[in-house]
């Protein structure tokens, strides 16, 4: 009988709920563990034989390299909105999940290499590596230097820009800001560790989700017109249509997750003055809106690949 | 918190997003591990009533998923 394939993830991650039907679909047996539900786990991982013993709603199972693992769970909790006691055990338990990876097995992705590639500076580095364009960047406290040219520039948080008071959450998306403000604010800006970069403006923006050695490039626009800033800001009249890029580009990205160690990834790429600029990859991005308003299939691809046991 | 840095000045705040965004008209069958719509059992993601795709949860952009939470 096969081994199951592991879901570990969140009750609310709709995504899940779309790799299960496609799972059921295939007959590949599998379990799905959420965050929320940890209740009704039972689970006992032995590190000598590497085996994992599992009991949840009256199905036992048991892992032992010969099983895949699609994981979304995050590598670090940036901002959970448990405290005290509560925060403590789901710390341990996501501990714990992240460590089933000692019994082996097929992973989308190993939550080591979520980890690693979560830095922007190690990705920048690999991306420019493996021949991808990527902009003018400096990561640091100190306005050392400024980017080529004259316009605006593009800041980032170093890490994902979030945290929450009493009542709100707060969220920080890529600024484009003149550069005589950012002189201004140089030495607030010592206080916390940014991202400057060159900004690629006019650019049309490119979402390239990868599984393995496939890739689906979706164009993002407004209307037919290029997006200023971050297209995140925008909640209305955003348009996606599926387009092919050059070989060497989805090629290079391939490259460029098979060096992070990751078998997914959503790249944010950008087209502009003439050629494809990489941006950042998410190892654990969002497909699920792409995949329903297009019909791309990455579904189905994830389906099959953790059937196999193997990247498509 | 310096609150003049410009990634803190200019980030922007929403209500806190509901922890459990249960769809409408659902419940999770923790047997197969996905939403059913209440009325005909159906997997919801397969169906018409299936949650508005978005880059967000709740439509408030957190990063995309398992950023913060």
């Amino acid at each position: 009988m096969r081994s199951p394939v592991l879901i570990l993830t969140s009750k609310f991650d709709f995504g899940a709920d779309l790799l299960v039907a496609e799972l059921r679909d295939r007959a590949t047996p599998y379990h799905r563990i959420n965050i929320e539900d940890l209740e009704g786990l039972r689970v006992s991982a032995d590190p000598f034989h590497r085996r994992i013993v599992g009991h949840m709603y009256d199905h036992e199972f048991c892992i032992d390299g010969a099983h895949s693992v699609y994981c979304k769970r995050p590598a670090y909790l940036r901002n959970a909105s448990a405290a005290g006691a509560e925060r403590l055990v789901r710390l341990h338990w996501e501990s714990l999940l992240r460590s089933l990876e000692m019994a082996g097995g097929y992973w989308i992705n190993s939550p080591v290499a979520i980890y690693r590639s979560e830095h922007k500076l190690t990705q920048l580095a690999v991306a420019s590596e493996v021949g991808l364009s990527i902009p003018w960047t400096r990561f640091g406290n100190w306005i050392r230097e400024h980017p080529p040219g004259s316009g605006p520039v593009a800041l980032k948080g170093v890490d994902t820009v979030i945290w929450e008071d009493e009542e709100y959450l707060h969220f920080g998306y890529t600024e484009l800001i003149d550069r005589r403000e950012m002189d201004a604010a140089a030495e607030h800006l010592q206080s916390m560790p940014f991202v400057l970069q060159e900004g690629l403006e006019p650019k049309i923006d490119i979402r390239l989700t990868v599984i393995g050695s496939r890739c689906w490039a979706v164009r993002i626009t407004h209307g037919d017109e290029p997006i200023e800033g971050d297209w995140r800001l925008r909640k209305e009249g955003v348009n996606y249509a599926e387009v092919v890029l050059p070989a060497t580009v989805n090629q290079k990205c391939i490259d460029l997750l098979t060096k992070l160690g990751l078998v997914f990834g959503a790249v944010d790429l950008v087209e502009a003055k003439g050629e494809y600029h990489f941006l950042e990859v998410n190892p654990l991005g969002e497909w699920v809106w792409l995949d329903q308003e297009l019909d791309l299939g990455i579904a189905k691809a994830l389906g099959e690949a953790l059937t196999r046991g193997n990247a498509p | 918190m310096n609150m003049e840095h410009l990634l803190i000045r200019k980030a922007i705040r929403n209500p806190k997003p509901d922890p459990e965004p249960t769809p409408s008209g659902a419940y999770y069958d923790p047997a197969v591990g996905a939403w059913r719509l209440n009325e005909t059992g159906e997997l919801l993601m397969r169906t018409p009533e299936r949650p508005r795709p978005q880059t967000k949860k709740n439509d408030v952009e957190t990063g995309e998923d398992q950023k913060g939470y």
